[in-house]
Protein backbone atom coordinates (compact mmCIF):
# COMPACT_ATOMS: atom_id res chain seq x y z
CA UNK A 1 0.00 0.00 0.00
CA UNK A 2 2.83 2.34 0.92
CA UNK A 3 0.56 5.30 1.38
CA UNK A 4 0.57 6.94 4.77
CA UNK A 5 -3.03 8.11 4.42
CA UNK A 6 -4.28 4.64 3.78
CA UNK A 7 -1.93 3.22 6.38
CA UNK A 8 -3.58 5.28 9.09
CA UNK A 9 -6.99 4.07 7.96
CA UNK A 10 -5.65 0.53 7.65
CA UNK A 11 -4.29 0.46 11.18
CA UNK A 12 -6.89 2.47 13.02
CA UNK A 13 -9.92 2.31 10.72
CA UNK A 14 -12.56 1.15 13.19
CA UNK A 15 -11.30 3.32 16.05
CA UNK A 16 -11.17 6.37 13.80
CA UNK A 17 -14.70 5.82 12.51
CA UNK A 18 -16.05 5.23 16.01
CA UNK A 19 -14.42 8.33 17.51
CA UNK A 20 -15.36 10.60 14.59
CA UNK A 21 -19.01 9.50 14.56
CA UNK A 22 -19.25 9.72 18.35
CA UNK A 23 -17.72 13.21 18.49
CA UNK A 24 -19.88 14.50 15.64
CA UNK A 25 -23.02 13.28 17.37
CA UNK A 26 -21.93 15.04 20.53
CA UNK A 27 -21.98 18.22 18.46
CA UNK A 28 -18.47 18.70 17.06
CA UNK A 29 -18.31 19.67 13.40
CA UNK A 30 -16.60 16.59 11.97
CA UNK A 31 -17.04 15.03 8.54
CA UNK A 32 -17.65 11.51 9.81
CA UNK A 33 -20.09 10.83 6.96
CA UNK A 34 -17.21 11.21 4.49
CA UNK A 35 -15.07 8.92 6.60
CA UNK A 36 -17.68 6.15 6.55
CA UNK A 37 -18.03 6.64 2.80
CA UNK A 38 -14.28 6.28 2.19
CA UNK A 39 -14.07 3.35 4.58
CA UNK A 40 -16.85 1.54 2.72
CA UNK A 41 -15.40 2.32 -0.71
CA UNK A 42 -11.99 0.93 0.20
CA UNK A 43 -13.09 -1.73 2.68
CA UNK A 44 -11.28 -4.52 0.85
CA UNK A 45 -8.03 -2.60 0.42
CA UNK A 46 -8.10 -1.44 4.03
CA UNK A 47 -8.89 -4.85 5.44
CA UNK A 48 -12.12 -3.56 6.98
CA UNK A 49 -15.37 -5.48 6.86
CA UNK A 50 -18.55 -3.61 5.93
CA UNK A 51 -20.27 -5.06 8.98
CA UNK A 52 -17.44 -3.77 11.15
CA UNK A 53 -17.88 -0.29 9.72
CA UNK A 54 -21.64 -0.44 10.32
CA UNK A 55 -21.15 -1.71 13.85
CA UNK A 56 -18.57 0.87 14.89
CA UNK A 57 -20.35 3.84 13.33
CA UNK A 58 -23.70 2.77 14.78
CA UNK A 59 -22.12 2.31 18.23
CA UNK A 60 -20.51 5.77 18.06
CA UNK A 61 -23.74 7.44 16.96
CA UNK A 62 -25.91 5.64 19.50
CA UNK A 63 -23.50 6.44 22.33
CA UNK A 64 -23.34 10.14 21.38
CA UNK A 65 -27.12 10.42 21.03
CA UNK A 66 -27.65 8.37 24.18
CA UNK A 67 -25.61 10.81 26.25
CA UNK A 68 -27.71 13.74 25.00
CA UNK A 69 -30.90 11.77 25.55
CA UNK A 70 -29.90 11.06 29.16
CA UNK A 71 -28.94 14.71 29.72
CA UNK A 72 -32.32 15.82 28.39
CA UNK A 73 -34.11 13.32 30.55
CA UNK A 74 -32.33 14.05 33.81
CA UNK A 75 -31.25 17.68 33.48
CA UNK A 76 -34.25 18.92 31.53
CA UNK A 77 -34.82 22.26 29.93
CA UNK A 78 -31.57 24.09 30.79
CA UNK A 79 -29.67 21.59 28.65
CA UNK A 80 -31.86 22.41 25.68
CA UNK A 81 -31.44 26.13 26.14
CA UNK A 82 -27.67 25.82 26.13
CA UNK A 83 -27.85 23.72 22.99
CA UNK A 84 -30.17 26.22 21.37
CA UNK A 85 -27.68 29.00 21.78
CA UNK A 86 -24.74 27.09 20.28
CA UNK A 87 -26.66 25.18 17.65
CA UNK A 88 -25.61 25.66 14.03
CA UNK A 89 -29.10 26.71 13.12
CA UNK A 90 -29.19 30.47 13.75
CA UNK A 91 -32.78 31.14 14.71
CA UNK A 92 -33.46 27.68 16.00
CA UNK A 93 -35.02 27.79 19.38
CA UNK A 94 -36.20 25.14 21.79
CA UNK A 95 -39.82 25.89 21.05
CA UNK A 96 -39.32 25.50 17.32
CA UNK A 97 -37.76 22.10 17.75
CA UNK A 98 -40.43 21.23 20.27
CA UNK A 99 -43.03 22.18 17.70
CA UNK A 100 -41.42 19.99 15.07
CA UNK A 101 -41.35 17.14 17.54
CA UNK A 102 -44.97 17.78 18.40
CA UNK A 103 -45.93 17.35 14.76
CA UNK A 104 -43.66 14.51 13.69
CA UNK A 105 -42.80 12.98 17.03
CA UNK A 106 -40.06 10.42 17.18
CA UNK A 107 -40.06 10.18 13.39
CA UNK A 108 -37.92 13.33 13.48
CA UNK A 109 -35.10 11.09 14.69
CA UNK A 110 -35.15 9.24 11.37
CA UNK A 111 -34.00 12.26 9.39
CA UNK A 112 -32.26 14.23 12.16
CA UNK A 113 -28.81 12.95 11.17
CA UNK A 114 -29.02 14.85 7.90
CA UNK A 115 -29.96 18.15 9.52
CA UNK A 116 -27.02 19.60 11.50
CA UNK A 117 -29.11 21.71 13.85
CA UNK A 118 -31.66 19.03 14.60
CA UNK A 119 -29.14 16.22 14.97
CA UNK A 120 -27.82 17.43 18.32
CA UNK A 121 -31.08 18.78 19.62
CA UNK A 122 -33.45 15.89 18.84
CA UNK A 123 -32.04 13.32 21.33
CA UNK A 124 -32.13 15.61 24.41
CA UNK A 125 -35.60 16.76 23.38
CA UNK A 126 -36.78 13.16 23.23
CA UNK A 127 -35.35 12.76 26.73
CA UNK A 128 -37.06 15.91 27.97
CA UNK A 129 -40.41 14.70 26.64
CA UNK A 130 -40.02 11.49 28.67
CA UNK A 131 -39.76 9.17 25.70
CA UNK A 132 -39.12 5.63 26.91
CA UNK A 133 -35.57 4.37 26.50
CA UNK A 134 -36.77 1.52 24.29
CA UNK A 135 -38.72 3.74 21.89
CA UNK A 136 -35.89 6.26 21.71
CA UNK A 137 -33.35 3.51 20.98
CA UNK A 138 -35.53 2.01 18.25
CA UNK A 139 -36.15 5.30 16.43
CA UNK A 140 -32.59 6.48 16.92
CA UNK A 141 -31.29 3.22 15.50
CA UNK A 142 -33.65 3.70 12.56
CA UNK A 143 -32.15 7.13 11.88
CA UNK A 144 -28.63 5.75 12.28
CA UNK A 145 -29.38 2.89 9.88
CA UNK A 146 -30.55 5.33 7.19
CA UNK A 147 -27.56 7.58 7.75
CA UNK A 148 -24.86 4.89 7.83
CA UNK A 149 -26.62 2.91 5.09
CA UNK A 150 -26.58 5.85 2.69
CA UNK A 151 -22.88 6.53 3.34
CA UNK A 152 -22.16 2.87 2.76
CA UNK A 153 -24.20 2.81 -0.43
CA UNK A 154 -22.50 5.91 -1.80
CA UNK A 155 -19.08 4.50 -0.90
CA UNK A 156 -19.77 1.25 -2.73
CA UNK A 157 -21.30 3.02 -5.73
CA UNK A 158 -18.39 5.40 -6.11
CA UNK A 159 -15.75 2.86 -5.20
CA UNK A 160 -13.52 3.56 -8.22
CA UNK A 161 -13.78 7.34 -7.92
CA UNK A 162 -12.76 7.25 -4.25
CA UNK A 163 -9.91 4.91 -5.10
CA UNK A 164 -8.77 7.19 -7.91
CA UNK A 165 -8.89 10.23 -5.64
CA UNK A 166 -6.83 8.56 -2.95
CA UNK A 167 -4.32 7.25 -5.47
CA UNK A 168 -3.98 10.71 -6.87
CA UNK A 169 -3.37 12.05 -3.36
CA UNK A 170 -0.93 9.28 -2.52
CA UNK A 171 1.13 10.23 -5.58
CA UNK A 172 2.00 13.32 -3.59
CA UNK A 173 3.27 11.19 -0.70
CA UNK A 174 3.56 13.28 2.43
CA UNK A 175 2.15 16.23 0.56
CA UNK A 176 -1.01 14.19 0.02
CA UNK A 177 -1.53 13.84 3.75
CA UNK A 178 -0.88 17.53 4.09
CA UNK A 179 -3.45 18.42 1.43
CA UNK A 180 -6.10 16.32 3.18
CA UNK A 181 -5.18 17.77 6.57
CA UNK A 182 -5.35 21.34 5.28
CA UNK A 183 -8.68 20.74 3.53
CA UNK A 184 -10.07 19.15 6.67
CA UNK A 185 -8.80 21.92 8.93
CA UNK A 186 -10.15 24.51 6.52
CA UNK A 187 -13.56 22.87 6.51
CA UNK A 188 -13.74 22.73 10.30
CA UNK A 189 -12.59 26.34 10.66
CA UNK A 190 -15.18 27.41 8.09
CA UNK A 191 -17.97 25.68 9.98
CA UNK A 192 -16.74 27.12 13.26
CA UNK A 193 -16.49 30.66 11.89
CA UNK A 194 -19.97 30.35 10.44
CA UNK A 195 -21.30 29.25 13.82
CA UNK A 196 -19.51 32.05 15.64
CA UNK A 197 -20.82 34.63 13.21
CA UNK A 198 -24.45 33.60 13.69
CA UNK A 199 -23.91 33.42 17.42
CA UNK A 200 -22.38 36.90 17.55
CA UNK A 201 -25.19 38.29 15.46
CA UNK A 202 -27.76 36.77 17.77
CA UNK A 203 -25.90 37.95 20.84
CA UNK A 204 -25.68 41.51 19.63
CA UNK A 205 -29.35 41.83 18.89
CA UNK A 206 -30.48 40.20 22.12
CA UNK A 207 -31.99 42.11 25.00
CA UNK A 208 -31.35 40.98 28.58
CA UNK A 209 -34.17 40.50 31.08
CA UNK A 210 -33.14 43.52 33.26
CA UNK A 211 -32.91 45.70 30.13
CA UNK A 212 -36.41 44.68 29.10
CA UNK A 213 -37.83 45.32 32.56
CA UNK A 214 -36.25 48.75 32.65
CA UNK A 215 -37.61 49.48 29.18
CA UNK A 216 -41.15 48.60 30.30
CA UNK A 217 -40.76 50.64 33.47
CA UNK A 218 -39.76 53.66 31.40
CA UNK A 219 -43.17 53.27 29.80
CA UNK A 220 -41.89 52.29 26.35
CA UNK A 221 -44.64 50.55 24.46
CA UNK A 222 -42.74 47.43 23.46
CA UNK A 223 -44.70 44.47 22.10
CA UNK A 224 -43.72 41.25 23.83
CA UNK A 225 -44.25 38.06 21.85
CA UNK A 226 -44.30 34.65 23.53
CA UNK A 227 -43.00 32.09 21.05
CA UNK A 228 -43.28 28.98 23.16
CA UNK A 229 -44.99 25.97 21.64
CA UNK A 230 -48.56 25.35 22.78
CA UNK A 231 -47.24 22.45 24.82
CA UNK A 232 -44.73 24.55 26.78
CA UNK A 233 -47.07 27.54 27.05
CA UNK A 234 -49.96 25.57 28.56
CA UNK A 235 -47.72 23.52 30.83
CA UNK A 236 -46.29 26.67 32.38
CA UNK A 237 -49.56 28.56 32.79
CA UNK A 238 -47.79 31.93 33.05
CA UNK A 239 -46.24 34.41 30.61
CA UNK A 240 -44.53 37.78 30.82
CA UNK A 241 -47.22 40.33 31.68
CA UNK A 242 -48.86 41.67 28.54
CA UNK A 243 -47.25 39.24 26.12
CA UNK A 244 -49.02 37.95 22.99
CA UNK A 245 -48.67 34.19 22.48
CA UNK A 246 -48.00 32.94 18.96
CA UNK A 247 -46.81 29.31 18.71
CA UNK A 248 -43.89 28.93 16.27
CA UNK A 249 -45.94 26.70 13.96
CA UNK A 250 -48.52 29.46 13.45
CA UNK A 251 -46.02 32.28 13.24
CA UNK A 252 -46.06 32.64 9.45
CA UNK A 253 -49.84 33.09 9.36
CA UNK A 254 -50.31 35.08 12.55
CA UNK A 255 -47.37 37.47 12.79
CA UNK A 256 -49.59 40.33 11.58
CA UNK A 257 -51.20 40.31 15.03
CA UNK A 258 -48.04 42.10 16.15
CA UNK A 259 -48.75 45.83 15.86
CA UNK A 260 -46.18 47.42 13.54
CA UNK A 261 -44.09 50.46 14.33
CA UNK A 262 -43.28 49.45 17.91
CA UNK A 263 -40.21 47.70 19.26
CA UNK A 264 -40.73 43.93 19.43
CA UNK A 265 -39.18 41.60 22.00
CA UNK A 266 -39.59 37.87 21.43
CA UNK A 267 -38.88 35.04 23.78
CA UNK A 268 -39.09 31.29 24.04
CA UNK A 269 -38.54 29.03 27.03
CA UNK B 1 -38.57 34.36 13.03
CA UNK B 2 -36.82 37.58 13.97
CA UNK B 3 -35.59 37.65 10.39
CA UNK B 4 -39.08 37.08 8.98
CA UNK B 5 -40.41 40.00 11.01
CA UNK B 6 -37.49 42.13 9.91
CA UNK B 7 -38.20 41.35 6.26
CA UNK B 8 -41.86 42.24 6.79
CA UNK B 9 -40.96 45.74 7.92
CA UNK B 10 -40.69 45.36 11.69
CA UNK B 11 -37.35 47.10 12.11
CA UNK B 12 -36.80 46.79 15.84
CA UNK B 13 -36.95 43.10 16.79
CA UNK B 14 -34.89 41.64 19.63
CA UNK B 15 -34.90 38.16 21.13
CA UNK B 16 -34.88 38.01 24.93
CA UNK B 17 -31.55 36.75 26.24
CA UNK B 18 -32.07 33.57 28.24
CA UNK B 19 -35.72 33.43 27.29
CA UNK B 20 -38.61 33.08 29.70
CA UNK B 21 -36.51 31.13 32.22
CA UNK B 22 -34.16 34.11 32.70
CA UNK B 23 -37.14 36.43 33.26
CA UNK B 24 -38.70 34.12 35.84
CA UNK B 25 -35.44 33.38 37.65
CA UNK B 26 -35.01 37.12 38.31
CA UNK B 27 -38.44 37.21 39.88
CA UNK B 28 -39.89 39.64 37.32
CA UNK B 29 -43.68 39.95 36.99
CA UNK B 30 -45.58 37.24 35.13
CA UNK B 31 -49.26 36.91 34.38
CA UNK B 32 -51.56 33.86 34.37
CA UNK B 33 -52.82 33.45 30.85
CA UNK B 34 -56.10 32.32 29.38
CA UNK B 35 -56.30 28.60 28.88
CA UNK B 36 -58.51 27.86 25.85
CA UNK B 37 -59.60 24.54 27.33
CA UNK B 38 -60.46 25.77 30.81
CA UNK B 39 -61.60 29.29 30.08
CA UNK B 40 -60.13 32.47 31.48
CA UNK B 41 -57.84 32.06 34.46
CA UNK B 42 -57.27 35.02 36.71
CA UNK B 43 -54.99 35.28 39.70
CA UNK B 44 -57.48 37.56 41.45
CA UNK B 45 -60.61 35.47 40.97
CA UNK B 46 -61.51 32.46 43.07
CA UNK B 47 -64.63 31.56 41.13
CA UNK B 48 -64.46 28.22 39.37
CA UNK B 49 -64.88 28.54 35.63
CA UNK B 50 -68.07 27.13 34.14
Amino acid sequence: MGNSLLRILHQHGYALIFVAVFAENLGLPLPSYALILVGAALAKELGLSLWGIVLFSAAGALLGDGIWFALGRYRGRPILRTLCSISLNPDSCVSRTEDLFGRHGLKSLLVAKFLPGLNTIAPPLAGLLRTSVLRFTLFDLGGIAIWVGSALGLGLAFHSQVEWLLEWLSAFGRTGVLIVAVLLAGWIVLKWVERRRFYKLLERSRISAPELKEMLERGESAVIVDLRSDFGFQADGVKIAGAIHIPPGEFKTRFREIPPGRPVVMYCT
Amino acid sequence: MARLLHDEGYTNVRPLLGGFDAWVSLGYPVERHVDPQLGPVSSTSNEPSA
